[in-house]
């Protein structure tokens, strides 16, 4: 049975999500920021009277941090009842990955968190990483991110 | 607070009520063993019960006192649950359902001459005898059967003096209806209105009855069934009814008395009093003066025809507000927001078109854009309500309790403008209620025992209502005997909850209060003490994503305290600038602003800021250092806001101060996560967010972390 995914760029790396976690794209608006927060959380932002926060998972990923210009893409998700905005630098497209397609996550060094990480994908030259973004913006990861607790 | 406003809430209430029963019922139809259905059936009963006491329904009331008992019964398994009593309970349910309509309809549930006989078959399910529990109602009935002379076909003629308690309107009972009742039963013949204890028209408060009535009917049926219409407000001593046969006066169908005082006369009587008078007394009793003018001139058909109108008036009226989902009206509210900023957007981008198109377009952005405002306005007018509302209808069921217990017992309301959303509003009366009756029936001694104790005879309730740390806060707080932490402690070691050798703090004791079926009243009293209380109390509180807590100190009285979130909430807020950013302060909280200039400001073992407030120094808190903003590098003065935060006065230092305006405040938790020293979230006119401060928060992170105010005080 093939799945749809709809890929994103960081850098150089193309990220992968599941189409059906998406509510909706949007382009790049202005942030609130909030104090007391880590920086995976750039702001908050409002869409249609319902505000919720962005959260950039280059600092997730320990990427260096990039200005946002007008490529810039949020996907608003909607993880265990809470609706939250990430931010990517562009979207790619939509794909159909089989199940042949998906290989399990590789062994990589100790340094490289994987636990986010629910396969990997390959079509053709491209190694696509499929995001797990339960994991990612988890409770648990709500509550980390309280800095001044 | 109107009585029409508390019996429209009591109409919507008592409709949820015999939805979840019918629903219940069904469901135990099948599931005869499912407890927490019984437990939904017995509560929606209990509040059926309480409500129907609290607008004066007397008998609905005391018919669900009484299936409330018999859920007892099948709640503590002592009746079992077969179709046969299934069926009967649906029954029953449609017919306190026929009796709430009716009364919807403006007819008084005295009307219904099936409780009886249903009243009947319940004390039979409880295996009670008849005279065991309602021989109040049952025994003047009898006695005045027997007192009937006669049944002539011509009928008898009676006459009805009425006199009522002057705050009767305010019990939720209308002459008028008696009279409309009265007018169902027999012929009126005459009704004469006394206006002499009626005061100046400035003096007069429309909510008390200055009137007296002497009716005379002609009817066909017995006594009985007349004293019947007025079993309700004869219970009460306050009200004076009496009824006497004058069948004798009466020759084929002429009262001989009106030889010498005919009717006209009496209406002549009262033209002696000023013209003026007379007149702002028919407009203040409209309803009263129409039925005047009908008197003798109308059939009871006719009548009969106009009080169906008023009914269907009446019915129409009710059915012309409506229960909408609050998941609707916050999709609404949202997209409404969403309208308004967009319409700014395209104001801003027509301002930016040539003269010649904006000419052509004159004013009709503008007025958009205001229509858009209104819309606004309305929409989010539609969710909030002060709980001022809620709040009164409690005073009026503190003081009809405190009088049937023969307690002295004063509400004291405050924060009643707190803006409720609609949806916390509807569910938080059911805990209110059980909290305000507990302190009335638990908490607040009989006058005696209070003055023994060195205390006024008057209790006092207080009921208190702020918004704080982003939290709506309800206080209800009684000056009572407080909570016998050692009568809990016995009962839960009666209970098994704890052991003999247990020693539980008082916080933890007052905890068991919570646990379901657990109560320290002695008696079961109509009102309360039967362990529905707080276990109910704290599931709804909960389910509104709110806490309640319990403070008592023995001898000195009792505090609830209920927490709830802020879901919606609107506020008049101050911008300020900090840097770059833009957040909003609570007005509320703002007492006044300066410049912060050099010689007001001092510091404190070369640390702690403290700036100048009139004669004294208060701390200041620089917004952009507790919130980790950079500084904006302008050469414009700083500015300071002196906010209060209950517990002292603070100094917020801010870049600039740009305008207020009111703001809806979304709590960014639901998305998110609490943040400390911020309330919310407020959309700004360009759709970003700002950030709503919370001052106690503020005041909490800047002294959990400093120690300054040690070396102010």
């Amino acid at each position: 049975m093939e799945e749809q995914y709809i890929t994103f760029y960081l850098d150089d790396e193309e990220y992968g999500i599941e189409i059906n976690k998406i509510r909706e794209i949007i382009g790049y608006r202005r942030f609130t920021r909030v104090p007391g927060v880590k920086d995976i959380v750039k702001g908050m932002v409002n869409l249609r009277g319902v505000i919720f926060p962005i959260f950039d998972l280059r600092l997730k990923f320990n990427l260096p941090p990039k200005e946002y210009n007008k490529f810039s893409v949020i996907f608003v998700v909607e993880i265990a009842g809470r609706v939250m905005g990430i931010i990517v630098d562009t979207t790619s497209d939509v794909i159909s990955l089989s199940p042949e397609e998906i290989l399990p996550t590789p062994r990589l060094s100790p340094s490289i968190r994987t636990e986010y990480i629910k396969a990997v994908a390959q079509q053709g030259d491209r190694l696509i990483i499929l995001l797990d973004l339960e994991r990612i913006l988890d409770e648990k990861e709500l509550e980390e991110l309280d800095a001044t607790a | 607070m109107e009585q029409d406003e508390l019996l429209q809430i009591y109409f919507s209430e008592a409709e949820e009520l015999l939805q979840t029963m019918e629903h219940s019922l069904m469901t135990l139809e099948s599931e005869p063993q499912n407890e927490s259905v019984i437990n939904e059936v017995f509560r929606a009963m209990h509040t059926m019960k309480s409500s129907s006491a609290m607008v004066g329904f007397t008998q609905l009331s005391e018919h669900a006192h009484l299936l409330e008992n018999l859920m007892e019964r099948i709640r503590s398994k002592q009746v079992s649950i077969t179709q046969n009593l299934v069926s009967f309970l649906l029954e029953n349910h449609d017919l306190i359902k026929s009796a709430v309509e009716n009364a919807a309809q403006g007819k008084p549930d005295v009307g219904l001459d099936a409780f009886p006989a249903m009243a009947e078959k319940v004390r039979r399910f409880l295996g009670l005898a008849a005279e065991q529990e309602e021989g109040r109602v049952t025994a003047p009935i009898t006695t005045s059967i027997s007192s009937v002379p006669k049944k002539s076909s011509k009928g008898s003629y009676y006459e009805i003096n009425m006199r009522f308690r002057k705050d009767i309107f305010q019990i939720g009972q209308d002459p008028l209806m008696l009279l409309y009742e009265l007018g169902d039963l027999a012929e009126i013949i005459s009704v004469e209105t006394d206006l002499s204890s009626l005061p100046p028209f400035l003096e007069m408060d429309p909510y008390q009855l200055y009137l007296t009535w002497r009716l005379l009917i002609k009817t066909d049926r017995p006594l009985a069934t007349i004293e019947k219409v007025f079993v309700f407000v004869q219970e009460d001593e306050l009200n004076q009814i009496s009824i006497r046969d004058v069948s004798s006066h009466f020759r084929d169908g002429v009262d001989t008395r009106m030889a010498n005082k005919p009717l006209g006369e009496i209406l002549i009587d009262q033209k002696l009093v000023s013209e003026q008078e007379i007149q702002e007394a028919l407009t203040q009793q409209k309803r009263v003066g129409e039925a005047l003018l009908e008197k003798g001139k109308i059939s009871p058909d006719e009548l009969d025809k106009i009080v169906d109108l008023q009914e269907k008036s009446r019915t129409v009226l009710r059915k012309s507000t409506v229960r909408v989902d609050t998941d609707k009206l916050d999709q609404l509210a949202n997209m409404v927001e969403e309208m308004t900023i967009q319409l700014a957007r395209i104001s801003a981008i027509l301002g930016d078109l040539p003269p010649d198109v904006t000419r052509k377009l004159g004013s009709e952005p503008d007025s958009l854009n205001r229509i858009g405002r209104e819309v606004q306005e309305q929409v989010m007018r539609l969710r909030m309500f002060p709980i001022e509302g809620t709040f009164q209808r409690f005073q009026r069921m503190a003081r009809d309790l405190a009088r049937e217990q023969h307690k002295q017992i004063k509400v004291v309301l405050g924060g009643g403008d707190t803006e409720l959303d609609k949806d916390v509003i509807e569910h938080i009366n059911d805990p209110l209620t059980h909290i305000i009756r507990n302190c009335i029936d638990h908490g607040i001694e009989a006058p005696d025992e209070r003055k023994q104790s060195g205390k006024s005879p008057e209790g006092i309730i207080n009921l208190n209502a702020y918004q704080q740390e982003g939290k709506i806060y309800i206080e209800i707080s009684d000056d009572g005997r407080g909570i016998d932490a050692e009568a809990v402690r016995q009962k839960a070691i009666e209970r098994g909850l704890i052991k003999e050798s247990d020693q539980p703090s008082p916080e933890e004791i007052y905890k068991f209060l919570f646990i379901p079926g657990f109560s320290t009243a002695k008696k079961v009293s109509s009102i309360s003490g039967r362990g529905v209380g707080m276990d109910v109390v704290q599931n709804n509180i909960q389910q509104l994503g709110g806490t309640i807590a319990i403070f008592s100190e023995k001898g000195k009285g009792t505090t609830f305290v209920i927490k709830l979130p802020l879901t919606l909430a609107v506020i008049d807020g101050m911008y300020v600038g900090v840097g770059a950013d833009i957040f909003v302060i609570p007005l509320l909280t703002v007492l006044s602003t300066a410049a912060l200039k050099e010689g007001n400001l001092k510091t404190i073992e070369g640390k702690g800021e403290v700036v100048r407030l009139g004669d004294s120094y208060v701390p200041l808190i620089h917004l952009d250092r507790i919130l980790g903003i950079e500084r904006r590098q302008t050469d414009t003065e700083p500015l300071v806001v002196f906010v209060s935060s209950e517990k002292r006065i603070l100094g917020l230092g801010v870049d600039e101060i740009l305008d207020h305006q009111q703001v809806v405040i979304k709590n960014l938790e639901k998305n998110f996560r609490k943040i400390s020293g911020i309330a919310g979230g407020a959309i700004m006119p360009d759709g970003s967010v700002a950030l709503v401060l919370d001052v106690y928060g503020l005041d909490h992170l800047f002294f959990g972390r400093n120690r300054v105010h040690e070396l102010v005080h």
